[in-house]
């Protein structure tokens, strides 16, 4: 059973982790997607503005069916983001932001930096560099979780300095290409759900004061 | 301001079973995604708010290895709830937190990638090898209901002396379920597998000094190691204090090995006498000849002649009165007796190593005493006749006075310790009567002496237990329970095990692995790993300490397990008290109580700790008498669970002089104490000793069977056929039988001198091969008179010419994918040795004679 | 300053009983068929006059790397502490370190590692014994008995088409620890330390005994000594 968590929970701030939790999860190889995925599209969007709840609602029916037979999702999760040969939507905020595109250059440093500011340390299971989408999705997901159960505004300050001087920066272009290179229905669907997001986002975060006072909290 | 969180129906359940992720919901707002236990819910990140390593947030939680019988306290390094690695425990006195090889392979156990999750239930009626038993889960509740039906059903018909408890290897906590469950219910039938161990070691300590027990040796000391078959560098005892000091002992003391290969410790030695196997006694009498012949004895110990002339001249007999005896006793009839004509010339006809050497060998010990170890293990003792090369091994401490001496053999010191409460208020009278009913393996009877102790059937006969079922002598079996022990693997003649288990009605095998032996259980209880998932505590010496070194949970159980120890008899008690027989519940819930609080066991994980609570109470409790009184005094209950081990005080040389437990309180060359025994045993039965010894398979008569004597070695197989004496080893990576399905073990084998990785060879001395026309690398049948296996051939120098030599621990046709070359079709990797070993034995003692070549082999292009 | 990290190996202590090799598996998350510590042993003679010698072997960190000097792509590096090191992110998997090195320590990924842990397979008794890859999701870890501090300084597991090797544990020394061989070796047969320090242990044996390397025609200057006989 899960233990009880004695703080009220800011409702859009938990909207918003549970969005980008689920992105996250959606972007991981198909192969690796827990059972209750669906469930978790349609709990999440309630709460947000159209298009994202009908969008949430298409996306469940697609994951549901993906789970009855992963092979062709994992395949065109393959191709879009892993290769063998060719990358046709980069997953890293390096491609998006950098002239001269590395890994583990200043782009991925920045990333890592934000992470462990935020008293994030690497799990076993971050394999990749610090700057893939769905790292760098589910440490927006920690900072609205945390911002939803603490109520400590510090955590709104981070997320606003994160999506404007970084996710915000190349997660729209990101999707931008998924919508191109796409060919799986539910990885169109996905790129339509990330620009919903990434317009709602800058609405939200636009009202909370630039940060630039907050020398502490910001990424070197 | 804070309002409740209710789970809501989102909760879900990951494709593993385990539920990881919830969806935690404030009253009349949106829910959020959250971990189990209302964290934020990371896949790639872990909270590390001090930005510490990950080194850091890591803890050790003390056990104990119990790999082999050395016994160690280790350290479990544990990081989010998984055991990543293992140390020795450096509070440990023993072993001064160093550790063998063998703990680390434990990762793999409990990991393993075919343990079994969840009780099983046999689904097909028919069993034998090639049937499948067409295994089906099912919940522990039913599984106990399914043992305790048949068990309450041998209380109905009173015949509850049909029911059997088999037990393997053990913790200290053995009592609860080898002791408690069958003599509450009403059976004499607790088999423990003590004879397959290494009981015939332990007879010749106990006929020449009085204990029953292994020995400790002052390696720090000694100036002279005389190792028989004993490969302290890479198996019992006291491995990783043995190699902790190796380098030490090499620069101050002379090392020889007796061992028919050149196993690790004899490639680290000084001298290596590659014995003819099963002729040790022969080389040890040569020793103890030469050692009097040459006026090397211990005249502090021993004593000396009158007029100081050394009357011991080889070929003449000696009058008794004209040596005055000081600690031992019958040295000069054991000369008469024995060891007069065994000149080391006669020796090197039987065992076929040169006089040259054994002079050598004999004069460099004995000078080096009293700082002189003569080492007896399984090797030389666990033989056909092999409790009289014991005797004769062990002797030799005696002859030079290392026997109780500063860098000599030493006993051992108190490890206090408190038993299982009484138990017999809760036999009623049908348990009383029946559970003194003779035991199955047929111990006592005149062909098995079994004299543990000196008493006649005080010793369990283990591998004869599949004979009293087949036979139906005394009785037959209808309800057995076997833990931690795979006797269809370790047991040698295995067709009688499998035949033996094919007839038993109903049995049930507890263990980890899907093993030999479950192959033939109705139902199968999935066991805790000892070393992570157990609360026991186990008692061993080394380096001159005793200790109790606790064993504990350090990992949620990887599976539906339960501990094979506490948590089964439990919930058996519990199934048996549903059914009417509540005797074992009551014992169990009433006389066990925490020592701290008094609170007696609601489950079976409290009563698994308040048991470990209860029997190592001197060790940590100060209100027990015995606190402190031998060793540390922990400051409680949380000291000991933190430091995981008591060390005693060190050990004292020279207490025992003129009080050892014989007879005599000597050091018996001439065992009154024996005797005693022999005439015990004799009479029991109506006959005379010399009958005794014909029929238990000695060739000596009279007075010669109280004294430590040569006996040839027992072979099966005629030569002509079986030209080949075939001899089994240790690896320095056996967890006893349970490596096999560790990758890690397979490819590290070739660490065992003239083995290879990935592989199970026959060793064979190129000049035999070159005879047989048989080539390296080639697979061979290896055939004796009672079983065949296939297995690759090494051609290696490091054993004798007609002599071949294999590891134990492989030839599994089950326990695992790696294990087995294929579990589905019961296909084995490599070949178990106790396929063409045949059923013999040491009578004496009762052990299992697996070694001393009891088996010749032919050995064929496969 | 920086350091001369070295390791000396007593041969006279040394038992041959492959612990250094199990615990480095363990520390490093090594795949089961390579051995970044591993041993050379040879049995010569006629019985019964018959030797055994076993000489535990690993990464030399060499001062002069071949595999260095050999790498197109600078994956392979020397620290400034002197130790060997390969960087995942920059391996190409040409193997042609694997080719330059004399002695055998660089292992390459051809397959996906761990392969018991990672991929499905089928249990040997439908739902009643597990998979290796249902335990380490049990657990939730890649390989159930994952070292997580691995990955402090390397990939802690490396991947399919990349090499590995030793590097001296360099995140443990990190931390301030020894390596995972020298702290696991049951006989205290390997000393390890700087070099830059005179008082050093590692300095000190190699002052008090004769000195040996393995293959020192090769020029490479290995870190790695022996001294004494097995």
């Amino acid at each position: 059973m899960p233990e009880q968590i004695n703080v009220a929970l800011d409702p859009v701030a938990s909207s918003r982790a549970n969005v980008f939790y689920v992105l996250a999860r959606a972007l991981e190889p198909p192969r690796t997607w827990d059972e209750d995925l669906p469930g978790l599209l349609v709990s999440s969007f309630g709460a947000m503005p159209e298009p994202l709840p009908e969008l949430g609602a298409k996306l469940y029916s697609q994951v549901a069916e993906i789970l009855g037979d992963r092979e062709q999702a994992a395949i065109d999760h393959a191709k879009l983001f892993l290769g063998p040969f060719e990358i046709l939507v980069a997953p890293w905020a390096s491609f998006y932001l950098e002239e001269e595109p590395r890994l583990m250059g200043p782009t991925s440093h920045y990333a890592a930096r934000a992470y462990a500011d935020a008293g994030l340390a690497p799990g076993e299971k971050l394999k990749d560099a610090p700057d893939h989408v769905t790292h760098e999705l589910e440490f927006m997901y920690f900072l609205a979780f945390s911002e939803a159960t603490t109520g400590d505004p510090a955590w709104t300050d981070r997320q606003d300095l994160f999506w404007q001087e970084h996710l915000g920066r190349w997660l729209p272009k990101f999707a931008e290409a998924l919508a191109e290179a796409a060919a799986h229905p539910f990885y169109q669907t996905l790129a339509e759900m990330i620009t919903g997001i990434c317009v709602f986002e800058s609405d939200v975060l636009a009202v909370v004061p630039p940060a630039e006072s907050s020398d502490a909290a910001t990424p070197m | 301001m804070s309002t409740e969180i209710t789970p809501s129906e989102q909760a879900s359940t990951s494709q593993t079973g385990i539920s990881r992720r919830s969806f935690v919901k404030g009253a009349g707002t949106v829910g959020i995604v959250a971990a189990v236990g209302g964290s934020a819910l990371l896949e790639f990140f872990t909270r590390d708010p001090a930005a510490q390593s990950s080194e850091l947030v890591s803890r050790w939680v003390a056990s104990t290895c119990q790999g082999c019988t050395s016994w160690c306290p280790v350290v479990v390094r544990v990081v989010d709830g998984r055991a990543v690695h293992i140390r020795g425990n450096p509070e440990s006195l023993a072993n001064h937190g160093q550790m063998c090889p063998r703990p680390l392979l434990a990762l793999q156990q409990v990991y393993d990638p075919d343990r079994i999750k969840v009780p099983m239930r046999r689904t097909n009626p028919s069993k034998g090898r090639d049937e499948d038993p067409g295994f089906v889960p099912v919940s522990w509740d039913e599984a106990m209901g399914l043992i305790a039906d048949k068990m309450m059903e041998l209380r109905q018909n009173e015949e509850t002396h049909k029911f059997a408890v088999f037990r393997g290897r053990y913790s200290y906590l053995r009592d609860i379920i080898y002791s408690s469950v069958p003599k509450v219910f009403g059976s004499p039938n607790g088999i423990s597998h003590s004879a397959i161990c290494a009981e015939a070691e332990k007879f010749g300590a106990y006929f020449t000094e009085g204990f029953w027990d292994y020995r400790d040796y002052d390696l720090e000391h000694t100036r002279y190691v005389l190792c028989w078959g004993a490969d302290p560098l890479s198996s019992n005892r006291q491995v990783p204090h043995a190699i902790n000091i190796w380098g030490h002992v090499r620069d101050r003391a002379q090392i020889a090995v007796v061992d028919p290969r050149l196993s690790a410790t004899a490639a680290k030695a000084n001298e290596w006498l590659p014995v003819l196997p099963g002729e040790d006694a022969a080389l040890a009498v040569a020793m103890a000849h030469t050692i009097l012949a040459e006026g090397l004895w211990s005249r502090e110990f021993v004593g000396n002649f009158q007029d100081g002339v050394n009357l011991f001249i080889p070929g003449q007999t000696v009058d008794e009165s004209t040596f005055d005896e000081i600690h031992t006793h019958g040295i000069v009839r054991w000369w008469n007796l024995e060891l007069k004509d065994r000149t080391p010339e006669w020796a090197e006809t039987q065992c076929a190593i040169p006089a040259a050497q054994i002079r050598r060998v004999a004069k460099g010990f004995a000078k080096a005493a009293p700082a002189a170890i003569s080492w007896v293990s399984p090797g030389t003792a666990m033989q056909a006749r092999g409790g009289y090369a014991a005797l004769a091994a062990h002797a030799l401490n005696g002859l030079v006075g290392s026997a109780d001496s500063k860098g000599g053999t030493v006993q051992k010191t108190k490890v206090p310790q408190d038993n299982i409460p009484d138990f017999s208020p809760y036999q009623d009278d049908l348990a009383k009567t029946f559970s003194k009913k003779p035991k199955i393996d047929q111990r006592g009877t005149l062909a098995f002496p079994a004299l543990n102790k000196g008493k006649s059937g005080g010793g369990v006969v283990t591998n004869n237990a599949a004979d009293g079922m087949l036979q139906e002598d005394p009785y037959d079996i209808k309800v057995a329970i076997a833990y931690w022990a795979n006797f269809t693997f370790s047991c040698s003649g295995t067709d009688r095990w499998e035949r033996a288990l094919e007839k038993l009605p109903f049995f049930v095998h507890v263990t980890t692995n899907p093993s030999e032996m479950s192959h033939y259980a109705d139902v199968v209880l999935p066991a805790a790993h000892q070393l992570f998932e157990k609360w026991s505590f186990l008692k061993s010496k080394q380096n001159l300490h005793g200790y109790a070194s606790l064993t504990q949970p350090s990992i949620e159980p990887v599976w539906d397990v339960r501990q094979d120890e506490t948590e089964v008899p439990w919930l058996l008690a519990e199934a048996l008290a549903a059914r009417g027989f509540d005797n074992l519940q009551r014992y169990y819930q009433g006389e066990f109580a925490d020592p701290e609080t008094g609170q007696h066991p609601r489950d079976s994980k409290e009563f698994a700790l308040i048991a470990t609570k209860m029997l190592t109470r001197p060790c940590w409790d100060s209100g027990h008498k015995d606190y402190g009184k031998y060793g540390d005094a922990l400051d409680g209950w949380g000291d000991f669970v933190a430091k995981g081990v008591w060390n005693s005080h060190r050990f004292e040389y020279g207490k025992k002089w003129g009080k050892f437990g014989t007879e005599t309180g000597k050091f018996e060359f001439y065992s009154e104490t024996l005797k005693k025994a022999l005439q015990g045993h004799a009479d029991k039965h109506g006959v005379s000793i010399d009958e005794v010894l014909a029929v238990t398979h000695y060739v000596a008569t009279g007075e010669l069977a109280f004294v430590p004597h040569f006996e040839p070695a027992l072979r099966w197989g005629d030569e002509s056929e079986y030209p080949l004496i075939f001899f089994e080893h240790r690896s320095r990576l056996n967890r006893e039988g349970r490596s096999a399905n560790c990758t890690w073990y397979q490819a590290h084998k070739n660490a065992d001198p003239g083995d290879e990785n990935w592989d199970d060879v026959l060793k064979m001395n190129p000049v035999d091969a070159s005879l047989l026309d048989l080539q390296d690398r080639q697979m061979v049948r290896v055939v004796s008179s009672t079983g065949e296996i296939e297995v690759r051939l090494k051609l290696w120098e490091g054993v004798r010419p007609g002599t071949v030599a294999k590891c134990y621990g492989q030839g599994h046709w089950a326990y695992g994918r790696v294990a087995a070359a294929d579990f589905n079709r019961r296909i084995p990797r490599g070949g178990n040795n106790n396929v063409i070993l045949p059923p013999e034995y040491d009578r004496l003692s009762g052990s299992t004679a697996r070694h001393g070549g009891v088996a010749r082999v032919k050995v064929v292009r496969a | 300053m920086a350091k001369r990290y070295a390791m000396v190996i007593d041969l006279h202590r040394c038992v041959g009983c492959a612990g250094c090799d199990i615990a480095c598996k363990s520390e490093n998350n090594v795949p089961e068929s390579f051995a970044w510590s591993n041993h050379v042993q040879q049995t010569s003679g006629v019985f019964p006059d018959v030797q055994y010698r076993y000489i535990p072997t690993l990464c030399n960190h060499c001062e002069n790397a071949p595999c260095v000097t050999n790498c197109p792509t600078t994956a392979m590096y020397k620290s400034e502490d002197g130790l060997t090191l390969h960087d995942v992110s920059k391996c190409i998997g040409c193997r042609a370190c694997q080719v330059a090195c004399p002695y055998g320590v660089i292992y390459f990924n051809k397959d996906a590692p761990h392969p018991v842990f990672m991929e499905d397979g089928e249990a040997l008794i439908p739902d009643c014994t597990s998979t290796g890859r249902e335990t380490a999701e049990r657990v939730d870890a890649p390989i159930p008995y994952y070292n997580p501090s691995r990955a402090e300084t390397y990939e802690g597991i490396r991947p399919r088409g990349a090499v590995e090797k030793c590097t001296f544990c360099d995140h443990r020394l990190l931390n301030g620890q020894l390596p995972a061989c020298v702290e696991a070796c049951p006989a205290d047969a390997r000393i390890f330390g700087d070099l830059n320090d005179p008082d050093s242990p590692p300095s000190r044996a190699l002052a008090k005994h004769h000195r040996r390397v393995l293959k020192p025609e090769q020029g490479t200057r290995p870190r790695v000594f022996y001294i004494r006989d097995f």
